[in-house]
């Protein structure tokens, strides 16, 4: 079930807060919640259903093992745990990959095919068993207690949420409102508000960009596109990615806390960094978190001097780039970012840190934009195609006609405030705007005011949810 | 303190009515109609109907595909729905036209469906090219395979609509559309000596004196369909089952043809309603049989209306799959409809179906096969000799 669906918001979300308010226990609460997410789970496809409780359960099991037992068996389970759920991860995600690359050794060496198998991948599973893996690490570090009941650890998993695309959340950051929480009003209002504004990113301006992105980058598919064709495209894409999966993540969090949760933030003005490393510091926060916490610093970070360090880099982003999809871009797309992080490190960082703080940001955008073609593009020819294109190599003589028939006026303000939306200082003047306002009149008048620009923005995002067609979140597929 | 409770009080009691209300707009309409009934369309296109609440059985057959169904209806069933496309309709035409990507809005009121026209750019000519070679050589195969059944066999390639009526199109780009795939896929066909039927033409004289394509439909009239029906059956040897083309054409305001839709518009449009088919055979009685393959989506039909007759096989699309089925009822005593699947139709049912005709029709703007298309076909009309 998408966030921005009807189903979602008109059927599911009214049911469950009418529901979890009318209910007294925390403990009930918690059921109903549970039951909601299995049902949000399942509507999209009913047969990942069994793999989602398989990893609740592997994991509660083991866990219960790991936090019971000595120190050098706790080591062992997990080990049960966390390969389990990787194998389940792995088999899922990542066979065709390891059948494709086993067919062409064989192919060259003159031996029959595999046939590479089908296998759907679960929705969000790459999400769920980051999050499995992170409990049994943690119940192991002691940094957390374990779950006291399965049901507790099936919602920390699997709560709908953050369930298909994050924010990846940690076991003691929700564990203590999994037992006790209370949703005061100014929680709620400050929820519904975070959600209203995820809401209008994914619709009013990643879904109205789409099209633009869509039309850069089906061109690849035969051809060249113009050098103009593949940057509209690409900066189309760049903005579109950003918006629809913070906007995402804004929902999630804004819901957490509606239900009483606090969920991390994810997102903080990913293309205002001023380098790659401060856009990993921005962009994905959680997932950022999770790589540094539980596979870099158990690699030795960068305790071992500068080769190590570069090598650790290297190994993050490469399975950073196999996390979110298992192909050859997603590969080259981390490599790239991991190279960057690397280059960063050396001396090239130090002059990148001279320059002014525009160029800065300059050279980031450009260095991330050109991943995103790696991301975007459907295979490597394709994103070769939009490179050449990109770099003026590409003899296409016009600007395409479906990227400029995608170039609407609505398109364009959507454009256009996602630019400015991405801009600190646009944000920060906001925010000030607001803060004067609060000072200088009677207390409640700004509120009201920004209060109705929200609901504004919430009528706005259902009218293009009742007219739009099926836009899928760019990130559920991971 | 007062006030600042007062104001979040207020915020959520607005989010809460704004998600409740189309709920609650349900249940009380519901009352009144029963919503899981199935609701008749009005449109003469594919995908012109408003999704209808999907079987119960369906659920444990296939539970996944019964979600979306529900999902699907419920997109276009919840209440308020109308109030809220026309708050978006009313913000696009602010902007200028509203437009949805799938639909380029033409000059006097007609609009185009993109796909073929905008995502084929004159520089992709050479790449087409290849695509629709092997499209030829696809049917030049099978054409080997239907004759070796006994059978005959007609290509019948439809235009777009902005083939025929070129010059409905906006300005910006009249002169820079792609060139035809239709006029070069024909071309394929003739070097290669398979049977084709050339409809643009006539199309193209009828359009003088009658709509042969909709304004406001990505799909030809039934006008434009009885003229290629006519000169289908020239081609199969009988003149004589030619029928009058005497449809009465009246135009009024539709809201629900499918570039309509597609066009995100609320407000209805101009265009023409065509009735008054008359069968030439009386007391056709037609049993439809549709195919699903273990899925609700139909992948094609079977249709018979009794007695002895041809059996015609029809590989094609929705130009086809309604438009031409009252009329080829009253040729043939049964049809087999199959999709064309972009190629990759199913060669076994052709075989199974023991034809006298096979008649295959798809749109320009699904004209072209990939390679693999074409080996994985041919492999397979080699192995069922």
């Amino acid at each position: 079930m998408l966030f921005s669906s009807v189903t979602f918001l008109f059927y599911f979300l009214p049911a469950v807060f009418l529901l979890s308010g009318l209910l007294p226990s925390v403990r009930w609460k918690n059921r109903v919640l549970l039951l909601a997410s299995l049902a949000f789970y399942a509507w999209g496809e009913p047969t990942f259903l069994p793999v989602l409780i398989a990893v609740i359960l592997v994991t509660y099991c083991t866990g219960e093992r790991v936090a019971r037992s000595t120190r050098e068996r706790a080591r062992h389970w997990l080990f049960v745990g966390v390969g389990l759920n990787l194998l389940c991860l792995g088999g899922l995600k990542y066979t065709g990959l390891m059948v494709k690359l086993v067919n062409r050794v064989c192919g060259l060496a003159g031996f029959a095919e595999i046939p590479i198998p089908e296998v759907q991948l679960p929705l969000g599973i790459s999400f769920y068993v980051f999050q499995a893996i992170s409990y049994l690490v943690d119940v192991h570090r002691r940094e957390a207690s374990p779950a006291r009941s399965p049901t507790e650890l099936a919602l920390y998993v699997a709560m709908f949420p953050q369930l298909v695309a994050g924010p990846i959340v940690r076991y003691q950051q929700v564990a203590a409102r999994l037992r006790s929480r209370r949703v005061t009003l100014a929680r709620a209002a400050y929820g519904a508000r975070l959600f209203i504004i995820g809401l209008a990113q994914k619709t009013l301006i990643a879904d109205q960009l789409a099209p633009i992105a869509n039309a850069g980058f089906e061109l690849t598919r035969g051809l060249e596109p113009s050098f103009v064709a593949a940057w509209t495209g690409v900066i189309a894409y760049s903005l579109q990615i950003c918006f629809d999966f913070s906007g995402y993540s804004n929902m999630a969090i804004g819901l957490g806390l509606a239900l009483g949760f606090r969920f991390p933030r994810n997102f903080r003005l990913p293309y205002a960094a001023e380098s790659v490393t401060d856009f990993w510091r921005r962009w994905h926060i959680s997932l950022s978190r999770w790589f540094r916490d539980y596979l870099y610093i158990p690699l030795g970070g960068n305790r071992d001097g500068a080769a190590r360090t570069y090598r650790n880099l290297i190994v993050v982003f490469l399975l950073c780039g196999l996390w979110h999809g298992a192909s050859a871009n997603f590969l080259i797309w981390g490599a790239h970012h991991g190279a960057f992080l690397v280059l960063e490190r050396s001396a090239f960082g130090g002059r990148i840190l001279r320059l002014n703080h525009w160029l800065r940001r300059a050279y980031t955008l450009f260095v991330v934009a050109l991943g995103w073609v790696w991301f975007r593009a459907d295979g490597t020819k394709d994103a070769l195609r939009m490179f050449r294109s990109m770099f003026g190599l590409s003899d296409a003589p016009e600007f395409a006609l479906n990227v400029l028939n995608a170039l609407t006026p609505l398109s364009l303000l959507a454009f256009a405030v996602g630019i400015v939306a991405c801009v600190p200082y646009a944000t920060r003047m906001v925010e000030l705007f607001f803060a004067q306002a609060r000072a200088r009149v009677t207390y409640a008048t700004p509120m009201l005011a920004q209060d109705a620009c929200f609901v504004v923005l919430l009528w706005l995002s259902i009218s293009f949810i009742a007219a739009d067609a099926y836009s899928p979140f760019l990130y559920f597929r991971f | 303190m007062f006030l600042s409770s007062l104001a979040r009080s207020a915020l959520l009691i607005v989010v809460a009515a704004t998600l409740m209300a189309p709920l609650a707009v349900s249940l009380a309409t519901s009352l009144a109609a029963n919503p899981l009934r199935a609701e008749s369309g009005g449109a003469p296109g594919v995908g012109a109907r408003l999704a209808d609440f999907p079987r119960l059985a369906r659920l444990w057959e296939a539970p996944a595909e019964y979600l979306r169904g529900v999902d699907a209806h419920l997109k276009e069933h919840f209440g308020l729905r109308e109030f809220a496309l026309d708050l978006n309709a009313r913000l696009r035409s602010q902007f200028g036209a509203p437009v949805s990507g799938k639909v380029v809005v033409g000059e006097s009121g007609w609009l185009f469906f993109a796909e073929g026209l905008l995502d084929r750019p004159r520089e992709s000519s050479r790449y087409w090219q290849e695509r629709l070679e092997n499209q030829a050589a696809l049917l030049e195969s099978l054409e080997g395979a239907v004759t070796a059944l006994g059978a005959r066999f007609l290509v019948v390639p439809v235009p777009d609509k902005h083939t025929i009526y070129p010059e409905y199109l906006p300005a910006w780009l009249r002169e820079r559309r792609p060139d035809s795939n239709h006029a070069r896929l024909v071309k394929a066909l003739q070097d290669r000596r398979v049977a084709v039927l050339d409809v643009e033409e006539p199309l193209l004289r009828l359009k003088q004196s009658a709509p042969v394509y909709y304004r406001t439909d990505t799909h030809w009239t039934p006008i434009g369909a009885l003229a290629a029906f006519n000169l289908i059956v020239e081609r199969m040897g009988l003149p004589e089952r030619r029928l009058p083309i005497d449809l009465e054409v009246t135009e009024r305001m539709h809201g629900k043809y499918d570039l309509v839709r597609l066009a995100l518009f609320t407000k209805e449009m101009r265009d023409w309603s065509i009735v008054g088919y008359r069968s030439a055979v009386p007391n056709k009685r037609v049993v439809m049989d549709p195919v699903r393959d273990g899925s609700s989506v139909e992948r094609g039909y079977e249709a018979t209306r009794g007695g002895a007759g041809l059996t015609v096989v029809v590989i094609g699309d929705s130009f086809t799959r309604v438009f031409l089925q009252e009329p080829l009822l009253d040729v043939a005593a049964r049809i087999v409809w199959m999709h064309h699947s972009w190629c990759h139709f199913d060669w076994a049912r052709v075989r199974d179906a023991e034809p006298d005709w096979v008649l295959y029709e798809s749109v320009e703007r699904y004209a072209g096969c990939s390679e693999s298309a074409l080996e994985e076909q041919q492999r397979a009309f080699v192995r069922s000799r």
